[in-house]
């Protein structure tokens, strides 16, 4: 009987700690979201600047702070 | 090109511009960009932008590499195709490596398809580089531009 309840609460304290835990990894920082990765134009002319807008959300609880962009 | 929000507060959301100048392309191109953050968990995404660039003459390959040995003759091949319904007429125009190859253009389907023959003249081992210009009757695309790369060694060798 006492194994089992040392066994249970092992478990009970365990499962507590790994939602803590995952809940403030989650929480803490910020995070990039992105809209979409990937735009295709399909046809277009020789010669023509393709320009496209890629939107990026912060679902974080910190600033996101985009460093560079490196095309190519 | 990129130019981009540099800081997203939470919550908030943020614009990365990307612009491909598809001057030069032909056919299908994919152009990507890294993003770096400071997300923690993914601080490097990637974005691509596909197309497909339409060009009035679609030249196939777009560079002729000439690679080998330099006491032996070597010929390489592009195809020359035009798009519209125009008849196509090719003339020679500047060509930089007259004492290095031979071109020889051959008309396959008359005012369509087009092949261009280029054959080295056997000489010293060296490496060099030119274009071939082909002048056109397109006003879209008066002048067709063919880079050559060769590089050749002495015979025997590897």
């Amino acid at each position: 009987m006492k194994r089992l309840l040392y066994g249970t609460s092992s478990l009970i304290i365990w499962i507590i700690l790994s939602l803590t835990a995952g809940w403030a990894q989650q929480a803490t920082g910020p995070r990039m979201v992105l809209e979409e990765k990937y735009f295709d134009a399909k046809q277009v002319k020789e010669g023509k600047i393709i320009e496209h807008i890629f939107t990026v959300r912060n679902m974080g609880d910190r600033p996101l702070e985009i460093k560079k962009v490196n095309p190519g | 090109m990129a130019s981009f929000d540099r800081t997203i507060l939470p919550g908030g959301e943020g614009k990365i511009t990307l612009r491909v100048n598809t001057s030069g392309y032909q056919g299908e191109i994919s152009k990507r960009a890294r993003v770096y953050t400071n997300d923690p968990r993914n601080n490097v995404e990637l974005l691509t932008i596909k197309a497909f660039v339409k060009v009035p003459i679609y030249v196939s390959p777009r560079y002729v590499y000439l690679r080998g040995q330099a006491d032996r003759k070597i010929t390489k091949t592009i195809r020359v195709r035009a798009q519209g319904n125009k008849p196509l007429k090719l003339e020679p125009g500047r060509f930089d490596l007259s004492t290095r190859l031979t071109y020889r253009i051959e008309e396959v389907e008359a005012g369509r398809v087009f092949k261009v023959h280029f054959t080295t003249i056997p000489g010293p081992a060296e490496t060099y580089r030119g274009v071939l210009k082909l002048k056109t009757n397109y006003p879209e695309k008066p002048e067709i531009t063919i880079p050559i790369r060769a590089k050749f060694q002495k015979g025997g060798q590897r």
